[in-house]
């Protein structure tokens, strides 16, 4: 007995060493989405993994198109990172990692305080705004961007690339030629309620963005497809009809439509749809 | 002569106990050595969550063994062949019962930390680093909150949990003074007393849940919990306070019980 009480004190010391040593993936994970405000108190700026982001001050926000699934909790500078989800404010992340953005409360020490059990329910009916924060670097570009007044003449939408039974989001931004097409129909095809399409047809939906990708007016149109032909319909809801706008889309525009849903027709196939 | 009934109750607990406290840390330490490879397999996934389990099952039976164990020497000591010898001692049967249950309270408490170091063995670093920021913190903000009541909730916590474990001890002392009574199998009569307990308490306190509901309006009760909604830090001292005379209640009950059992009608045959 005697004889094994050196080794084992040696292997505790060790494994005690290593341990202050190493590292924990999920905490890791957990260091990954926590931000923390630049000054205590003041919500212009945070900073996340290093990159530092800063509020968009400027009226009309526009919305971030590439949105991932992805929330970070800001917090004050000393909330340790265990509690950040329970402490922090809660954004989301742009999948490009360009733009956090969110809903913050007219005060944003409600929402830590909502975070305590003895003084939540003095706090329960404020209301909040949509907030947008950017990479600093980034910043002035932004500010000029909404300020000159964004225009949402370019189109987008996401689709899945299938490897392994693996699915990996993508978006695929409609080229110049695509985005003319586009337009040209919304400006000037006829509605129509009489259009030709297969029975066997899938539907995409695109979403207007702004030039440099970044935003987007949340508007969206519907095209429908065969799956077995080049026939297409293009479809919206539109705001100053008030009603539901079918447009055939004419033969020397197939070419094109074949091109913008390519990566869906793809997308579709790998996953046995047709 | 209590000193030494003291002395030789905490010797028995350390010759069972501290085997048991070892392997628990070795458990953790073990643990704690698996996460050295963590890797995103199947394989270390399999063998970390079931190093996990191992500990969580080591703290569990940790918990109960040492329950088991104050029991089993309550009814071995006071109620078996040895009761003829601990009885000749000069010592009371008061005397008896306190010791008994002090020393089991303290090791039973004894785990708890033990399993609060084990918590920190297999946390150990950059985890067990970032445990103790949030406790710190948390305990900080509530400070900042609720200023001097922090302390108070962490003495009438500490009251409370001692409290709940001798009147948990007491009750199967109760039950094992009682089921001795019996003239053929003690100790199946004591866990009979136990479940009438159990049993009764549960008509009780169904009894006491419809008086309530029916009686809500005359007890003022609407008025009572929409005032503790307000004071919330009132709420919980409540809360423990009324815990507390509860187990306080219990504990003598249970306690004359024992001692009346021992005193008046000790059965060794």
């Amino acid at each position: 007995m005697k004889k094994l009480f050196k080794p084992t004190i040696l292997v505790v010391l060790i494994i005690m060493m290593l341990s202050t040593l190493t590292g924990c993936k999920e905490l890791d994970s957990m260091r990954k989405v926590h931000a923390v405000w630049t000054e205590k108190g003041v919500y212009d700026s945070f900073t996340l993994n290093g990159v530092e982001y800063k509020k968009v001050l400027a009226d009309n926000l526009p919305y971030v198109y590439q949105m991932s699934e992805e929330q970070i909790f800001v917090t004050e500078p000393d909330v340790p990172v265990l509690l950040a989800a329970s402490n922090g404010i809660t954004f989301s992340k742009s999948r490009d990692g360009n733009f956090i953005c969110g809903y913050l409360y007219d005060d944003p020490t409600i929402e830590y305080a909502l975070n305590h059990a003895f003084s939540a329910s003095e706090y329960i009916n404020s209301g909040t705004n949509y907030v947008l924060y950017c990479k600093a670097d980034i910043y002035e570009d932004v500010l000029e961007i909404i300020n000159n007044g964004i225009e949402y003449n370019n189109y987008a939408y996401l689709y899945y690339d299938y490897e392994d039974g693996m699915s990996t989001a993508s978006y695929y931004y409609l080229t110049d030629e695509e985005n003319e097409a586009i337009n040209k129909i919304i400006k000037e095809a006829k509605p129509t309620d009489d259009f030709d399409m297969d029975d066997n047809y899938s539907n995409l939906y695109i979403s207007t963005v702004s030039e440099d990708h970044y935003f987007t007016d949340s508007v969206e149109y519907e095209i429908l497809f065969s799956n077995d032909d080049s026939k297409y319909v293009f479809t919206y809801y539109s705001a100053v009809e008030e009603e539901w706008l079918s447009y055939q889309v004419p033969e020397d525009m197939t070419d094109t439509f074949d091109k913008i849903t390519e990566k869906e027709r793809a997308s579709l196939k790998a996953t046995g749809i047709f | 002569m209590v000193k030494k009934l003291f002395k030789h109750e905490f010797y028995a607990y350390l010759r069972t106990m501290l085997p048991m406290h070892i392997i628990l840390l070795g458990i953790a330490l073990l643990g704690r050595f698996v996460q050295l490879f963590e890797n995103d397999s199947t394989a270390y996934s399999i063998v970390f969550v079931s190093s996990v389990i191992v500990f969580i099952v080591g703290a569990i039976v940790c918990t109960v063994l040492t329950l088991v164990f104050g029991i089993r020497r309550f009814h071995t000591n006071l109620f078996s062949c040895e009761g003829y010898l601990s009885f000749t001692l000069p010592v009371t049967p008061t005397q008896h019962i306190w010791v008994k249950n002090i020393v089991a309270v303290i090791a039973q408490l004894v785990s708890l930390v033990t399993i609060a170091l084990a918590t920190c063995v297999i946390t150990l670093g950059d985890v067990c680093n970032e445990i103790f920021k949030a406790f710190f913190y948390i305990t900080k903000s509530m400070y900042a909150e609720i200023g001097f009541n922090t302390t108070l909730f962490t003495l009438e916590f500490i009251v409370f949990v001692v409290l709940a474990i001798a009147t948990s001890y007491m009750l199967f002392y109760a039950c094992i003074a009682l089921g001795q009574r019996a003239k053929k199998n003690r100790i199946g009569a004591a866990i009979g007393v136990f479940f009438i307990y159990y049993f009764v308490m549960q008509i009780l306190s169904t009894i006491g849940i419809i008086i309530l509901a029916v009686f809500e309006q005359q007890l003022r009760l609407p008025e009572l919990f929409s005032y503790l909604e307000k004071h919330p830090v009132t709420a919980v001292h409540l809360v423990f306070g009324v815990s507390a005379v509860v187990y306080v209640i219990g504990f003598t009950i249970f306690y004359l019980v024992t001692r009346s059992s021992i005193k008046n009608k000790l059965n060794l045959e």
